[in-house]
């Protein structure tokens, strides 16, 4: 089909040409990153479902301001990332909404990992407490390092993309990137070391 | 090149979709020369290939909800942007009827007709500009009051007077579209008529939005109401009257039928299983064949019959939608998935039904 080879550039002019098709096509794309680095970044559930939508319709509201001179990712995400914050500012205590305490409209994240798939036995059991450790060493993240190892991991940006939508330089960023990583692993580690010796 | 250099380049060695150039060449040679570099570059591939997020799948519906209220944003400003261009209009044919006007004195002048009958021009000629159907509005007002305010009159004043006695104003700001009007400002008498902003959107709005409601006539506003109401439920998790709700709008046929169905049938998963929502899943994607809710409805009974452990026909569903946009990554991802795991169960595990 022609719309799934395109680029999101191609889509994008598209929509901009009115193609309601091209704009289904681009939101589909992109909606599982963006919703996981909103959920990621503020909380999971109803607040991230909305961000979501938000950013979407900006995208629409701001169509005709798009002139192509960054790559469509790029904007998005940089809708993405203001929308985050204006929405943390505004709820701070969200942002401390921990792994295992529900905010007000929210489900643990963990949970909603765990609702995935028909996962069963000691593995999977094992699997999902090293995945909500790390998703709990992801929030315990300096936000700027946070956002770096969203935008790069879960968003797949590159580098340079995610230099232009932090406003921070390249190499900031993958410094940032690196302290993500290591604290990251660092806790992993720990919390392997504890698995061990309770075993 | 030092330490220090190797440090600020170790990132694109470690992610490579950088473009590869000298500096991360020589990056290459330091580390195989320096032990202290050689274990930083292992190490942070060792993180990530450790620290693998959890997947965090999009909420079912979510999609489709963002799409249906795209649709809705979009009808709103075609019908201000009508609005305007109705004003534009209106301005324009005031200069275009001026000859007319003239030449209109010049016969009242003429035929010795008071100046009053020519007064009253400008207002009839305002009724019959409105419809953009090239036919006269109506000269009844109560049966011209719903046309006018599907497209924004220019005059409010003349709006009001042209609505049935007893009928609520609009409230100030708010805003005002045909697709969700309020009871209380229909003009109970009026016959719903298709305006001329529910044609335009008809005419570009995409075959593959699954909220089609733009060729049709405007929703009853009970069935706006009950969807909103629908909604709510379906957020706050509760499934149960989130599904009945759903139900009364999906089978009022209206605009938001097709996705009140599809949220209809997610609702029946979450309350009472994938036993009860597959059926309501099948019937969707059968009946709304190349709908955004078609597709989604595809994708979701793949993932009860996975569930279900009918791992045969769940791959077929994955691979019908393979060539749909957007489902791509995610069929890929699942496909993968089950190929793992069917390669690790025992032959006929995947097929045996999982208990529910
Ligand atoms: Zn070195």
């Amino acid at each position: 089909m022609v719309v799934g080879d395109a680029s999101d550039e191609q889509l994008m002019r598209r929509f901009q040409e009115g193609d309601r098709v091209a704009f289904a096509a681009l939101m589909r794309r992109h909606l599982g990153p963006l919703y996981q680095f909103i959920a990621r970044h503020t909380s999971p559930g109803p607040l991230a479902e909305d961000l979501s939508q938000e950013v979407f319709l900006k995208v629409v509201e701001r169509a005709r301001d798009f002139k192509h001179e960054s790559r469509f990712s790029t904007w998005l995400f940089t809708i993405a990332r203001n929308l985050c914050i204006d929405t943390l500012r505004k709820q701070a205590h969200r942002a401390h909404a921990s792994l295992d305490e529900p905010d007000a409209e929210g489900v643990p994240l963990g949970e909603q990992v765990r609702d995935e798939g028909p996962q069963a036995g000691e593995r999977a059991a094992q699997s999902r407490e090293v995945g909500a450790r790390i998703e709990a060493a992801l929030r315990a993240l300096p936000e700027e390092q946070r956002e770096v190892f969203l935008l790069r991991e879960v968003a797949n940006l590159p580098f340079q993309e995610i230099a232009q939508i932090t406003g921070a330089p390249e190499n900031t960023v993958k410094s940032r990137m690196r302290y993500a990583l290591e604290r990251l692993q660092e806790a992993l580690r720990d919390f392997e070391e504890v698995a061990r010796s309770l075993r | 090149m030092d330490c220090e250099g190797f440090d600020e380049i170790v990132l694109d060695l470690l992610y490579e979709d950088e473009p590869q150039g000298q500096a991360t060449d020589e990056a290459r040679r330091h580390a195989e020369g320096c032990p202290r570099c050689a274990a930083a570059l292992a190490s942070l591939q060792q993180a990530r290939v450790q620290i693998e997020l959890p997947s965090l799948p999009v909420p079912p519906g979510l999609a489709a909800r963002i799409l249906t209220e795209v649709e809705q944003r979009q009808q709103q400003e075609q019908s201000s942007w009508w609005g305007r261009l109705d004003r534009a209009i209106s301005l324009l044919g005031s200069f275009a009827m001026r000859p007319q006007t003239a030449m209109g004195a010049l016969l009242v002048l003429m035929t010795g007709l008071s100046l009053v009958l020519l007064r009253a021009k400008p207002a009839e000629r305002g009724t019959v500009r409105i419809t953009e159907h090239g036919i006269p509005a109506p000269p009844s007002p109560v049966s011209a009051a719903p046309e006018k305010k599907a497209i924004e009159m220019p005059s409010r004043k003349e709006e009001e007077r042209a609505r049935a006695p007893g009928a609520e104003a609009a409230p100030a700001g708010a805003p005002r579209d045909n697709t969700d009007p309020p009871a209380a400002t229909q003009a109970p008498a009026a016959a719903p008529l298709p305006t001329p902003r529910a044609e335009v959107a008809a005419a570009t709005t995409a075959a593959a939005e699954p909220a089609g409601k733009s060729d049709r006539p405007a929703p009853e506003p009970s069935q706006e109401a009950t969807f909103t109401a629908a909604m709510e439920h379906y957020k706050a998790r509760r499934y149960g009257d989130a599904m009945r709700a759903f139900d009364i709008v999906a089978n009022g046929g209206g605009g938001n039928s097709g996705v009140a169905a599809l949220y209809a049938a997610r609702s029946a998963r979450y309350s009472s299983g994938c036993n009860a929502a597959l059926p309501r899943f099948d019937a969707i994607a059968n009946r709304q064949v190349g709908s955004g809710a078609a597709s989604e409805a595809t994708w979701e009974a793949a993932l009860c019959y996975r569930e279900m452990g009918q791992g045969e026909r769940a791959k077929q569903l994955f691979l019908t939608l393979r060539r749909v946009a957007g489902y791509r990554d995610r069929v890929e991802k699942e496909l993968n998935a089950m190929e793992q795991r069917g390669a690790k169960e025992p032959a006929g595990a995947a097929a045996k039904p999982a208990s529910p």
